[in-house]
């Protein structure tokens, strides 16, 4: 039995980590606000560092979209991207994200990341629900086929029609979930004109240079430098040249 | 299929020869050679090593690959040419050994080839045909056509070859073909004048960034392809042409991207110096519902065939047709170069009579020599509207053609108003959390697999199950049994001996323990223990007891302490048994 002194400690437990929470979420929501009045008065670096700020305590596709915008228009083209391309990673379904996408391509002439299949299928919906929806239909289909005899439960059509239907949805997310760990792989050129070397030392030589807000797909890391595959070539570039949508 | 058939057949079935040569075969230390590999084989059939082995003093670089199709009877022969470019870093006699290539799937050997670097030999450099890249800017923008020039000029003797299958190589570029011209004109080159090929076109870049440009194409004697213009002497190579693949070193253009501030409405790609003349009507006077044609005239300094001309805009009160090129190109030649002009036509359709002109048409472009976009509006034009029949249908239609331009047209969207939910950028998938959290339900079920697989199988053996709770039942109550010995209750000692034995023996009975009398008990011992200690110190117990219970006396139990060992005895027995 729990003694009234567990109890009393547990509930100062959970009342401090609401309101930790509660303190965590006003902080990212006001940094919001002060962006977003910000951004209205043109001032958009301020902006940038407030949206910023607030998407490093409270990660959410508004604020990704917002620190987008504010990016862009302070001219830093690939970070623009970059938060639109996680927006876009968090909220399928917003078309404001993928709209400033095309927008921004459009007149960097930058190109879009070449993705396959399975990539094209997981940015249909989140990450997480390609997640929750393959180990869901998994453990159910798990459950309804041992269920019944440990419980002496009729066995029925019904039943079966679930396990096959859990069966086919977890084969079906098979392929999305594999996309949505490649697609963590892909990132973009931050710094103007990043040399893109053959050896992954600063005296390499450079195979060409890329543009800011151009993709890539992390192939191996090696020191301070990683091995990137873009829509032409191979190379390594400096870690701090490069930022992947998915941050490690 | 009649035509296919007349095509002459592609000769694959001859054995593969390879010639492997440097050229020139002696060079000048720091000056370049290319080492040619011939191949009569299609391109595609022959799998090129990434890398070739060569001696360290030897730097290679592949730089052009190329196929002819070689006419030899009633077949065409194939012939691929593979160039590499090489430079020495010291002098000496080099040779890159033979090697293996698979061609048509096939292992054929490429012969070794030597090359000699010395830092002074007498060498004839005008006696190898050598090809040049010019561009006439390197420091352009995306989409900026660009003049560029291949040259050959002529080897010793003036002798002067025709060039075939030029083309550009370099990431993200665009030649013209239909902008090509060829000529061979007396200039200076390399500090000798002297009759040059120059093929000249227009080269496009569609990417931004770094571009490493070279040429390449194939002398072709006197075979030369297309119109060209011959100045000053030359004497062409006569008989039958050697096909020899030539390229040229690189040439590297940095490709900015157009800027983003400054955008003017209308732009649609133009680059270059564009003026517009006054644009005209077919007439300035026209019923609502008839059209009128719209003549816009665009002319710029260079090449305009590339020119898209403005779409028209969304309005209302017109319905307005996409621009059409009227006639063809207008060429005027100045002094330095050529001028050119294009007229487009708007069909415009009044829907209302209370227009005065026809709409502003938004045109701008990107010039880049003033590096900034520049507006060129088409102007509106007065013209007087009469009333007339213009369906609502055809209103209709134009209302909604505009309402989808405007859509089409991609801008910054607005501020998100809230952040929206919370969530981390890290899927699941890579959460190493949430991966240990799947041994949750494998634990669970096999826990649970586990139990249904032993309750099944005490089902099917039940008396396991009784043993097993006697066992545990028994064991609890010896130890009852104790704490009574060393409180010294003897009656409640012998209330609990009676009822631990009665535990023990009741699976071997189909019977509660309470319904078993200690000659129950005593069956289950052994006769030796029967008749004897053992024996009676069951009898004793249970004689006490059931004095205890069916007489009015009370009960001595006093003595029944001092047997306590002999009881552990037997209750061990019984244990045993059940196991």
């Amino acid at each position: 039995m729990i003694s009234l002194r567990s109890l009393q400690l547990l509930i100062c437990l959970g009342a401090l980590l609401i309101c930790r929470n509660d303190a965590g979420a006003n902080s990212g929501t006001n940094f919001f606000k002060l962006g977003t009045a910000a951004y209205e008065q043109k001032d958009f670096p301020h902006a940038t560092k407030m949206f910023a700020t607030s998407a490093a305590s409270e990660p959410a596709a508004g604020t990704f979209q917002n620190l987008g915008n504010a990016e862009w228009q302070d001219g830093r083209t690939a970070e623009a991207i970059l938060a639109w391309e996680r927006a876009a990673c968090l909220k399928p379904f917003d078309r404001n994200a993928e709209n400033n996408l095309k927008f921004a391509r459009e007149s960097a002439q930058l190109e879009a990341p070449e993705l396959t299949w399975c990539e094209i299928a997981a940015s249909w919906l989140p990450a997480n629900v390609w997640a929750w929806l393959a180990c869901g239909s998994f453990w159910l289909a798990v459950a309804t086929m041992m269920l019944p005899g440990v419980l002496r439960w009729r066995r029925s059509a019904t039943q079966q029609a679930i396990v096959a239907l859990c069966l086919g949805v977890f084969l079906l997310t098979l392929p999305t979930n594999y996309g949505s760990w490649t697609r963590s792989q892909i990132g973009f050129v931050l710094k103007r004109e990043t040399p893109l070397r053959l050896t992954p030392t600063a005296e390499a030589e450079a195979v060409t240079k890329l543009a800011a807000g151009e993709p890539g797909r992390v192939l191996r890391e090696r020191g301070n430098y990683l091995l990137i595959r873009t829509r032409r070539t191979t190379g390594w570039v400096e870690r701090d040249d490069f930022a992947l949508i998915t941050p490690r | 299929m009649q035509l296919m058939l007349t095509q002459p057949s592609i000769e694959i079935s001859t054995n593969v020869e390879i010639r492997a040569v440097f050229d020139p075969l002696v060079i000048r230390l720091g000056e370049k050679s290319t080492y040619r590999v011939t191949i009569n084989a299609v391109s595609d059939s022959i799998r090129w090593p990434e890398d070739i082995y060569a001696p360290g003093e030897l730097t290679l670089k592949q730089s052009a690959r190329g196929q002819t199709l070689q006419p030899a009877g009633a077949v065409l022969k194939p012939m691929t040419t593979i160039n590499h470019h090489v430079a020495a870093t010291a002098a000496g006699d080099f040779t890159i050994p033979e090697f293996k290539v698979k061609v048509y799937g096939r292992n054929v050997t490429v012969p070794a080839a030597r090359l000699t670097v010395s830092t002074n030999p007498p060498i004839a450099t005008t006696d190898v045909p050598r090809l040049f890249l010019e561009i006439a800017e390197t420091n352009i923008y995306s989409g900026q056509p660009v003049k560029v020039r291949v040259l050959m000029p002529a080897t010793q003797g003036n002798l002067m070859q025709a060039l075939q299958q030029v083309q550009l190589n370099g990431d993200g570029i665009l030649l013209d073909q239909s902008a090509v011209r060829q000529r061979i004109q007396q200039m200076e080159f390399s500090g000798r004048v002297g009759p040059t090929y120059i093929y000249e076109s227009t080269l496009i870049p569609l990417v931004a960034g770094r571009i490493d440009v070279t040429a390449q194409a194939f002398t072709a004697g006197n075979q030369f392809s297309g119109s060209i213009v011959i100045q000053g002497g030359a004497v062409i190579q006569g008989g039958s042409p050697q096909y020899l693949l030539l390229d040229s070193d690189s040439v590297q253009m940095n490709v900015q991207p157009l800027p983003r501030t400054g955008e003017l409405p209308g732009f649609n790609g133009a680059i270059g110096q564009f003026t517009l003349e006054p644009p005209q009507l077919s007439t300035n006077r026209v019923r609502v519902g008839e059209p009128v044609k719209l003549l816009v005239m665009f002319r710029t300094d260079g090449d305009i065939k590339r020119l898209l001309a403005p779409p028209p805009p969304a309005v209302t009160n017109w319905q307005m047709f996409p621009p059409v090129a009227e006639g063809g190109l207008m060429l005027t030649a100045t002094a330095n170069a050529i001028s050119s002009a294009q007229t487009f036509s708007y069909t415009l359709i009044p829907l209302t009579n209370n227009m005065t002109a026809t709409p502003a048409i938004p045109f701008s472009y990107f010039d880049p020599a003033q590096k900034k976009y520049v507006d060129l509006t088409i102007p509106a034009v007065t013209i007087k509207v009469l009333s007339g029949g213009a369906t609502a249908e055809a209103q209709a239609i134009a209302q909604v053609a505009a309402a989808a331009t405007n859509e089409r047209k991609l801008k910054l969207s607005e501020l998100a108003t809230t952040p929206g939910r919370t969530a981390s950028l890290v899927p699941l998938q890579l959460q190493s959390g949430f991966l240990w959290g799947q041994f949750v339900p494998i634990f669970g079920f096999t826990g649970l697999w586990l139990w249904d697989r032993r309750r099944r199988f005490y089902e099917l053996h039940p008396q396991l199950l009784v043993r097993k709770r006697a066992l545990r039942a028994l064991r609890r109550e010896r130890v009852e049994l104790s704490k009574a010995a060393q409180a010294g209750d003897s009656a409640r000692f012998a209330a609990l001996a009676v009822s631990t034995m009665r535990i023990g023996s009741a699976p071997h009975f189909p019977a509660a323990p309470r319904a078993l009398v200690g000659r129950d008990v005593l069956e289950l011992l052994d006769e030796s223990d029967r008749n004897g200690q053992s024996g009676e110190v069951v009898r004793k117990i249970f004689s006490t007891t059931d004095a205890a219970q069916f007489s009015t006396a009370a009960m001595d139990a006093a003595d029944l302490l001092a047997v306590r060992t002999e009881l552990d005895r037997v209750l061990d027995r019984l244990e045993e048994k059940l196991k």
